[in-house]
């Protein structure tokens, strides 16, 4: 069994996952706009290069993630997707790079339960927790 | 680095995460609430049982969540957590599990890209997606 985040956009998502495959250093093995794929057909002119499916693998795991189609986006909240990384440099690089043009709701810092804490929401609407339990 | 989703709760995340730890066959490996933290002295009294971090480990993934003390809490939308498994039979009891009481988006069915595919939202108010493809 996998589980994963799986992300929705409202006409950015292609641009949000090249964004999450160079910070998080994964590899998008499959992006599907909807003019290739089986429901081009019954897809609107003006919607037929939204992504109807993207799967981002980062070492073992992956994030997915699509554009909703109208009117279904709703905007991302109540919830983060945690990024727990080993080295805190890391977790600096990864956290600067997701906040980049978004909003920081809590900067990385140290906590009680770990060396480096943060909490952003990104240019594209996801929202991130960025973790790493070793301090300086 | 590990990849997890973080999932927020206004006060039922004790219940929803002993579900899901009963439905996913998973194990919850930490559990604590705000009065048993070191934030205890700045929650009010009301909200010393509501969860401030746990950890639900299913095979090598976690999910994670808590409850946000309000006004933080916003209702969960705009993602899914996304199960993909390769047994339909276990698809489908995971499905039923997850939506009961809840609320279902897409009916468990075959698709042109999975052998049963379904949405719901389960009644603590988190959106799923459940995948069964065969191959995976």
């Amino acid at each position: 069994m996998q589980i994963e985040p799986y992300l929705f956009f409202d006409g950015q998502c292609a641009e949000a996952f090249r964004t999450y495959e160079r910070v998080l250093g994964g590899e998008i093995e499959m992006m599907q706009a909807n003019r290739d794929s089986p429901v081009a057909g019954e897809t609107p002119p003006n919607q037929l290069d939204r992504i109807l499916h993207v799967s981002l693998r980062v070492g073992g795991q992956r994030i997915m993630g699509s554009d909703a189609p109208p009117p279904h986006f709703e905007h991302p909240q109540g919830f983060s997707v945690s990024i727990n990384v080993e080295e805190p440099a890391d977790a600096e690089r990864i956290f600067a790079a997701l906040s980049e043009g978004g909003q920081v709701r809590m900067p990385l810092q140290k906590t009680f339960w770990a060396g480096r804490f943060g909490m952003c929401v990104d240019r594209f609407g996801t929202p991130w927790m960025v973790g790493c339990e070793k301090g300086d | 680095m590990q990849i997890s989703p973080y999932l927020n709760f206004d006060g039922q995340c004790a219940e929803a995460f002993r579900t899901y730890e009963r439905v996913l066959g998973g194990k919850i490996t930490f559990m604590q609430t705000h009065g048993e933290s070191p934030m205890a002295d700045q929650v009010g009294p009301e909200w010393k049982d509501a969860v401030m971090h746990t950890t639900l480990e299913v095979g090598d993934q976690v999910i994670m969540g808590s409850d946000a003390p309000p006004p933080h809490f916003e209702k969960p939308q705009g993602f899914s957590v996304s199960i993909v498994l390769g047994d339909p039979a276990e698809a489908e009891r995971i499905f039923a599990g997850l939506s009961e009481g809840g609320q279902i988006r897409m009916p468990m069915q075959k698709t042109f890209w999975a052998e049963r595919f379904g949405m719901c939202v389960d009644r603590f108010g988190i959106p799923w997606i459940v995948n069964c493809d065969q191959s995976s």
